[in-house]
């Protein structure tokens, strides 16, 4: 993904626009949890879900107190993997098939 | 629930009596099936391939691996039991959901089953689709990939087995358990209560790496043709290698639980001969001349040990447990707890002292030759049969062989067998309330 080095360019700059990183958070936090994430992240291993909960803290605490974290420890572009996705792609490919499977 | 309504005479009744006139009329969709005896083969891979053709309107696949509880090591002792219960979850090529809707719409069923020697999974339908039946059955039993969710949401099945384990069940582990100790066949086929908890992908997974091997396989089949079978056979992808191998040492003792109530049950028995020694057949007669349960309900027990039973106001019934290498014989009792003790010393006197005439020793090879051959004629257990002879031993016998080593029993033969049996170490477990219960050295 990401043809190019523009295109490249324009992705980290995206990414350092959208302003959760400076919160701590990663990309697959952010995600609005409907049924099917919320699956997603109940099939994430132990040492995952434990990560993603206390991000997903420390980013509320600091948004209560109108605070960002120091610019050393925001998130990079490089370091934020999209840990949730073999996951939610496997619980929508399962619903996907499920619906199949009432159509007949 | 609907099954129990069908079986009310009234509505039976009335279907029958308006197809009957049909019935004769309409012809066979399958034309003649050639009839086919038992076919073997072995791969050369090892993987041992047995087919009856028995003109069944259904078929059944089986893939029995020599995989069973008593290859299980200490880090993974309750395998077999997760194994067992977890055997219809997603695989590599089907999701759960997808599995069991695939199967439905077949009207196909598939089942696993696991002792102390082999673990079986096997499948049955209606032969136009037994082709697609075989491809999931292989993908249940040799490709499975262990979803953690999945184990985590299936876990309280298995503490549900376990905790409703029936005390017969317990009563027969805690034999193994006090005759082979607490390795190989003293593994119990009931994951321990205390272990449940640490069960998880990674101890499947290993058990089966260690097991799943093409030299330890065998796929069986009834109601479809050998070469069918040899060709799925061949498809299958299993890793080569030896495995562990059997290494069970009998030591006897005894093992008794107390936990009240109005019943003891008692289990005795001595160290057997395995599945391939030449007296496994003079077991079997030995078995059925000591009684083998009743076929009455409510009647009292059959042979020798029964009617001593029956006499003294119990239970009982020869135990004969047949694995590949060693085996156990001995009987089971159950009585009331007030009474168990007087029961035990009858049964006790009549196996130790029963002496055993030509008439008993006919009477128990036409029983154990009608017990083969109904075994054989029902072909869930057929394919059972073969499939734990073909992954225990390497290869699998006609019935004809095994009705003829009976037919070939002597009464000396067994009269020998007898007195070795009951001069040897025996081993004891008891359950239930046990006041009137004898310890194994007062018996």
């Amino acid at each position: 993904m990401g043809g190019g080095g523009a295109m490249q360019w324009l992705r980290r700059w995206a990414y350092n626009a959208s302003g959760f990183n400076k919160l701590g958070l990663w990309h697959d936090d952010c995600l609005y949890e409907d049924d099917e994430v919320k699956e997603a992240v109940r099939r994430l291993p132990e040492r995952l879900q434990d990560d993603r909960t206390f991000r997903i803290t420390r980013a509320m605490q600091l948004s209560l107190s109108h605070q960002i974290l120091p610019r050393e420890q925001w998130t990079t572009f490089d370091e934020d993997i999209r840990y949730l996705k073999p996951y939610l792609e496997e619980v929508r490919k399962e619903n996907r098939e499920k619906a199949e499977w009432s159509k007949k | 629930m609907a099954s129990k309504l069908m079986k009310s005479n009234i509505l039976r009744s009335l279907p029958a009596r308006r197809f009957a006139a049909q019935a004769a009329t309409k012809s066979s969709d399958y034309g003649v099936l050639p009839r086919e005896p038992l076919k073997t083969t072995t791969l050369p891979n090892g993987v041992v391939v047995a087919s009856i053709e028995n003109q069944s309107p259904l078929s059944r696949v089986a893939i029995a691996v020599r995989g069973g509880s008593r290859y299980e090591t200490p880090d993974n002792r309750g395998a077999t039991h997760l194994l067992r219960i977890v055997a219809g979850l997603t695989n590599a090529e089907n999701t759960a959901f997808g599995l069991t809707r695939e199967l439905q719409q077949l009207g196909a069923s598939l089942a696993c089953s696991a002792d102390r020697e082999v673990l079986i999974y096997s499948a049955d339908a209606t032969r136009n689709h037994m082709d697609v039946v075989m491809e999931l059955l292989a993908n249940a039993a040799t490709r499975q990939v262990f979803k953690p969710w999945e184990i985590t949401d299936i876990k309280p099945h298995l503490k549900l087995d376990v905790e409703t384990t029936p005390a017969e069940v317990s009563l027969i582990e805690d034999l193994h358990l006090a005759a082979f100790r607490q390795s190989d066949l003293g593994n119990s086929v009931v994951a321990p209560h205390h272990l449940i908890g640490q069960l998880g992908p990674d101890q499947l997974a290993s058990h089966l790496s260690r097991t799943l091997l093409a030299g330890r396989t065998a796929v069986c089949g009834t109601g479809i043709d050998h070469e069918t079978l040899v060709e799925y056979a061949q498809g299958l992808q299993l890793p080569q290698g030896e495995g562990p191998a059997p290494a069970a040492r009998y030591g006897g003792g005894e093992l008794r639980t107390e936990i009240g109530g109005g019943v003891a049950l008692v289990a005795v028995a001595a160290e057997g001969a395995g599945r391939s020694s030449a007296t496994a057949a003079q077991q079997a007669v030995l078995q059925a001349v000591l009684g083998a349960g009743a076929v009455v309900k409510y009647g009292a027990g059959r042979g020798v040990l029964g009617a001593a039973a029956a006499q003294a106001g119990g239970a009982a019934a020869a135990l004969n447990a047949v694995y590949s290498d060693t085996g156990l014989v001995g009987y089971t009792v159950a009585a009331e707890a007030d009474k168990a003790g007087q029961v035990i010393e009858a049964v006790n006197k009549a196996f130790k002292t029963t002496s055993l005439t030509a008439e008993d020793v006919n009477r128990g090879k036409a029983l154990a030759k009608a017990a083969v051959l109904r075994a054989d004629d029902n072909s869930g257990s057929c394919v059972e049969t073969m499939g734990v002879q073909g992954a225990s031993l390497g290869k699998v016998s006609a019935v004809s062989d095994a009705l003829a080593a009976i037919d070939a029993v002597k009464l000396s033969d067994v009269q020998t067998l007898h007195k070795r049996l009951v001069g040897g170490k025996l081993s004891m477990a008891a359950r239930g309330n046990l006041r009137t219960v004898p310890y194994l050295d007062q018996l």
